[in-house]
C-alpha cells in the first residue's frame, strides 16, 4: 500500500564534532577532533570527526588509544544537551521548505550524529523538486559546517536507510514511489533501525543484507527473533504505515510562498502577505472557520541554518477570516521584519483557528449618512452598524426586529427608512447594537496594546467594593446572560482608589461621620455627610485567612462641592484610636 | 438663515456630513446656545477639571458619553489611570455592557497609545462614543482627532484632568467642569432626590464652542430619573439657588 507522502531523513554524521568545531580558533580548525566523555575513570571517545576517523580512531575508544594512533588530535568535551539543542534549532530553520519537521529521537547508526525528518509531501516543486530541495538543504548545511546527507522516500524507514547508507551513487538519493524494495535490498542490515544486539544475532545466522532478510519466511523469523525485524521491513517498504509526529503543533492552515528572488522593499512584503492571507482565508472559508491567531514567518536569505525566522503575530478577539481587516492588524508591525538582503520564503499560518459564526461579510461598513441621527435628539433606530458581520452569536436578549432591519436598509442603500413615529418615541435610547464590542477595533487596538489591555467590566453581585465589577478581556465569549446591574439606591464612586488611602480624621464622637479630614496635606471641612453604610468582607470566599475588618462608608461633602467616599476600618475600640481611609470620589 | 448656519456647519465638518447630525442635552436655554441645539456628533469636544475634583469632571463626561452615544454602539473610554469604577458610571447613565475600558500603559508610551487609540476608534462608525484621558494634546493631534471624528461621525471627548490649560485646540466646545457646592441648587433645579448624594450638581462653563454661544450653567444630574437638568449660572457665582425657572428636559 504505497502512500503518497514523501518523506526527507536528514543525516548529520559528525554532529557533535562538526559542532565543536564551529567554534574552534581558525588557526586549529583543521585539525582532527574528538569529543570525549568520562566513563568510568577514564577518558573515552565519543564522537570523531572525518579525519580523526580516517586515522583510525573510532567512538569508544579509550581517549589514550586515539592519542596514540593520531598524536595531533585536539579533544573537547562532548556536550549531548547542546547538541540536541542545536538540532532543535535545526528542525526550527528547516521550516523555511515545510511546516512539517522533526528530530529524529531514534538511534543514529553512528555515535554523535543526529537526525531530522521533513515530510516534504506537496512541497518540493516550490524548490526546483526534490533532488533540488536536497541540494539546496544540504549545500546550505555544508555553508554551516555542518555535514550533512539526505534522502527521500514514500516512507520514513526508506529514506532513513538511503540517508545513511544509501549511495556513494546514485546521488541524490531519491527512492521513486513503489521502489522501495529494490533500493533496500543491497543496504547492510542496521539500516532497518534494528537494536545492535538483534543485528548480531542475525548475523551470526548469516543474513548480513536486507535482501537476504527478505527472501526468508516470515514464519521462521518471528519466533526466533520477534515481531521487530518483520515490522522494519514492512514499515520500510510501506507495506505499514509508520506515524511520526512533527516536532511542532501543525496549524489546520497555512500558506507559504518561495521567492526566486528575494523580496526586501515593504511594498513587496505587502503583496506577499495579501497573496498569502488571500490563500489561508479561502482555507478557513472552505472550512468554516475563522482564525483567532495569526503567525506570519519569515526567512532571510542570508540567516544561517541556526536563526530562527523572524516572526510576526496578531490576534482576534473573535473568528475572522476577512483579509482586508487581517491585513490592518499586521499593518503597524509589518515594519519591525527586518529584511536585510530580503527574504526568501515567508509563510502565513493560523495556529489557532474556531468556528465561524455566519458569513455576512456583504454587510460592510454602511454608508455614511446610514449613520447619522435625525436632528431633535429622536435616537434613529436604523443607526446601527450593519457592518458588523457575524459579531453576535447567540445573544440572548437580541432584538431581532431591531436587529435586521439597519442590515436590510443598509444592502438597499440610500438613506435608510425612518422609524415608525410611534417605536422611535418610545424608549429613550434603543439600544440597537446587541452587547460585544466592535471586534474589529477591538483587534485593531489589541494588535498595537495587547488584548489584555482592553476590558469590559461586568457587575459581580457583590457588596464589597473591590469585588463588585470584574473586567473581563473584551475577547472573552459571553458567559451567560447579563448579570443584573449595581443597586441604583446607593450612590457609588466614579472613582475608586486601587488602594485605600489613610486620612486623618477630626470625628467628634467615633460613630459620627467625619467633621473634617486630611488627605495628601490637605485640609478638607466636611458640610454634608450621609452615612454610615456597613460594608462586610464576604469570610466565606476565603475561610481559611484571617478576616478582612468590616467598613463604615461614609458619603460626604465638602464646603466646595467635593464629594468623597470615606470608611472607618473596623468596629470602634475605646483603646485604640480609629482609623479612617478615603476610597473614593463620587461625581 | 437657518440652511446657511446648516451649510456653514457641513463645511465645518461639525455635526456630520449634513451637519445636523447634533445631540442636545435636554436642556432648553442650553441646547440654543450649541450649534444646532445641541452637541454635535463627529466632533470632538473637551471636558477639563481639576485634579482635585475629578469626580465631578468625569462625572460630568459620563453623562455627556452616555448622551452621544445612545445605544448607537459601544463606549470606549481610553485611560492610563486604573482607578475607574464602573458602578458609579452606572449611576450616570452609562451601563457596563456598553462600556469598553481601555487601559493603556501607565507610561509616557501609554499616552501615545491613547491618542493613536483615539483615532482609530473615532474612525469607526459602529463606535458610540470616544473617551480619551489624555494629558498634553498639540494642536496638529487634536485637528487630527476632529478630522478622524468627521470621517467617522463619532463624537469623542477628551477628558483632562489638572491644573487648567487654555491651549489651542480643534475641539468643537470645551467645558470646564467643577463642583458646585450646596443643596440649593439641587433643590432649586431638581426634584427632591431622596439623599443628597443620588443628585450631583456641577457648574459647568462652556468656554469655547465653535459655531455657538459660550456660557457658565449650573446642572444637576438626577441619578433616580436618569435626567439633566440645569440653568444658566448667575453672574456672581453664587450659585443657581435662587433662580427662579428650572427647566425639566
Amino acid at each position: 500500500m504505497p502512500s503518497s507522502r514523501r518523506i526527507l531523513s536528514l543525516w548529520l554524521p559528525c554532529l557533535a564534532t562538526d559542532r565543536l568545531r564551529r567554534r574552534l580558533p581558525a588557526a586549529e580548525a583543521g585539525r582532527p577532533l574528538v569529543a570525549v566523555a568520562a566513563e568510568r575513570g577514564r577518558l573515552t571517545v565519543a564522537a570523531a570527526c572525518r579525519q580523526a576517523q580516517a586515522a583510525g580512531i573510532s567512538p569508544g575508544q579509550p581517549l589514550a588509544d586515539a592519542r596514540a594512533l593520531e598524536p595531533g588530535v585536539l579533544t573537547r568535551d562532548v556536550d549531548p544537551a547542546a547538541d540536541a539543542a542545536l538540532l532543535e534549532r535545526l528542525a526550527d530553520w528547516a521550516r523555511r521548505w515545510t511546516p512539517w519537521t522533526a528530530v529524529d529521537t531514534g538511534p543514529q547508526v553512528l555515535s554523535g550524529a543526529g537526525g531530522l525528518w521533513l515530510d516534504i509531501t506537496g512541497c518540493a516543486h516550490l524548490f526546483g523538486g526534490e533532488a533540488g530541495l536536497i541540494e539546496d538543504l544540504v549545500e546550505r548545511l555544508r555553508r554551516a559546517g555542518l555535514e550533512a546527507r539526505a534522502a527521500v522516500a514514500g516512507t520514513t524507514g526508506a529514506a532513513w536507510a538511503m540517508a545513511r547508507f544509501g549511495g556513494p551513487l546514485p546521488w541524490p538519493l531519491i527512492v521513486p514511489p513503489g521502489t522501495e524494495a529494490e533500493h533496500l535490498a543491497p543496504l547492510p542490515l542496521p539500516a532497518l533501525r534494528l537494536p545492535p544486539p538483534m543485528i548480531t544475532a542475525l548475523r551470526r545466522v548469516g543474513l548480513r543484507s536486507i535482501a537476504a532478510l527478505l527472501d526468508k519466511p516470515r514464519a521462521a523469523l518471528v519466533p526466533r527473533y520477534g515481531p521487530l525485524p518483520g515490522l522494519r521491513l514492512d514499515q520500510a517498504l510501506g507495506r505499514v504505515e509508520e506515524p511520526l509526529s512533527p516536532g511542532r503543533p501543525q496549524p489546520a492552515h497555512q500558506a507559504r510562498q518561495a521567492f526566486a528572488e528575494p523580496v526586501s522593499t515593504p511594498e513587496d512584503l505587502r503583496r506577499v502577505l495579501v497573496h498569502l492571507l488571500g490563500q489561508v482565508c479561502r482555507g478557513l472559508a472552505a472550512a468554516g472557520q475563522g482564525a483567532r491567531r495569526l503567525e506570519l514567518l519569515a526567512w532571510r536569505s542570508d540567516a544561517g541554518p541556526e536563526a530562527p525566522p523572524q516572526t510576526l503575530a496578531v490576534g482576534t478577539s473573535r473568528p475572522n477570516r476577512d483579509p482586508a481587516h487581517l491585513l490592518r492588524l499586521f499593518q503597524p508591525s509589518l515594519d519591525r521584519l527586518e529584511p536585510g538582503p530580503g527574504f526568501e520564503v515567508m509563510a502565513l499560518a493560523v495556529p489557532a483557528a474556531e468556528p465561524f459564526a455566519q458569513e455576512q461579510t456583504v454587510l460592510a461598513v454602511p454608508p455614511p449618512q446610514a449613520r447619522i441621527p435625525p436632528p431633535a435628539g429622536r435616537p434613529d433606530l436604523d443607526l446601527v452598524a450593519g457592518g458588523r458581520d457575524a459579531e453576535q452569536p447567540a445573544d440572548a436578549e437580541a432584538d431581532n426586529t431591531l436587529r435586521h432591519r439597519p442590515a436590510f436598509s443598509v444592502i438597499q442603500g440610500g438613506t435608510p427608512p425612518r422609524p415608525a413615529p410611534a417605536k422611535a418615541r418610545e424608549p429613550r435610547s434603543p439600544r440597537c447594537y446587541q452587547g460585544p464590542p466592535v471586534p474589529e477595533l477591538v483587534d485593531q487596538l489589541g494588535a498595537r496594546l495587547g488584548l489584555a489591555r482592553i476590558l469590559r467590566p461586568r457587575p459581580r453581585e457583590s457588596w464589597w467594593p473591590e469585588r463588585a465589577v470584574a473586567l473581563c478581556p473584551a475577547d472573552a465569549p459571553a458567559s451567560g446572560p447579563e448579570p443584573p446591574l449595581w443597586p441604583a439606591d446607593r450612590p457609588r464612586p466614579v472613582r475608586l482608589l486601587p488602594r485605600p488611602e489613610p486620612v486623618e480624621v477630626v470625628a467628634p464622637v467615633p460613630d459620627d461621620p467625619p467633621l473634617q479630614f486630611r488627605w495628601r496635606d490637605r485640609l478638607y471641612r466636611v458640610r454634608h455627610a450621609e452615612g454610615p453604610e456597613r460594608i462586610a468582607a464576604e469570610w466565606w470566599r476565603a475561610p481559611d485567612q484571617p478576616e478582612e475588618p468590616l467598613r463604615d462608608y461614609y458619603r460626604v461633602e465638602t464646603g466646595d462641592g467635593q464629594r468623597f467616599w470615606l470608611y472607618r476600618l473596623g468596629l470602634f475600640r475605646p483603646d485604640e484610636p480609629a482609623r479612617w481611609f478615603l476610597h473614593g470620589f463620587l461625581g | 438663515m437657518a440652511e446657511l448656519r446648516e451649510r456653514v456647519r457641513r463645511i465645518e465638518g461639525v455635526g456630520g456630513a449634513d451637519g445636523r447630525a447634533v445631540v442636545p442635552l435636554g436642556i432648553p436655554d442650553l441646547d440654543a446656545g450649541l450649534p444646532g441645539g445641541g452637541l454635535p456628533l463627529g466632533a470632538v469636544h473637551e471636558v477639563a477639571g481639576a485634579a482635585l475634583d475629578a469626580g465631578s469632571a468625569t462625572a460630568f463626561a459620563a453623562v455627556l458619553l452616555a448622551r452621544l452615544a445612545a445605544g448607537r454602539g459601544p463606549v470606549l473610554w481610553l485611560t492610563r489611570a486604573r482607578d475607574l469604577y464602573a458602578p458609579g458610571l452606572a449611576g450616570y447613565g452609562l451601563r457596563p455592557q456598553d462600556l469598553v475600558l481601555v487601559q493603556a500603559r501607565p507610561d509616557r508610551a501609554g499616552e501615545t497609545d491613547i491618542l493613536w487609540a483615539m483615532e482609530e476608534a473615532l474612525r469607526c462608525p459602529q463606535v458610540g462614543a470616544v473617551l480619551a484621558e489624555a494629558g498634553k494634546l498639540d494642536l496638529t493631534m487634536s485637528r487630527r482627532l476632529q478630522l478622524a471624528a468627521e470621517t467617522g461621525g463619532v463624537p469623542g471627548l477628551l477628558l483632562q484632568l489638572g491644573p487648567q490649560r487654555l491651549e489651542a485646540s480643534a475641539a468643537v466646545t470645551r467645558w470646564h467642569v467643577t463642583a458646585l457646592p450646596g443643596d440649593g441648587a439641587r433643590s432649586a433645579l431638581a426634584p427632591a432626590a431622596g439623599s443628597a448624594f443620588a443628585a450631583a450638581a456641577w457648574r459647568a462653563e462652556l468656554q469655547r464652542c465653535r459655531g455657538g454661544r459660550p456660557g457658565c450653567w449650573d446642572l444637576v444630574w438626577h441619578g433616580h430619573g436618569g435626567r439633566l437638568y440645569g440653568a444658566a449660572s448667575t453672574p456672581d457665582g453664587q450659585g443657581a439657588g435662587d433662580l427662579g425657572h428650572a427647566a425639566p428636559a
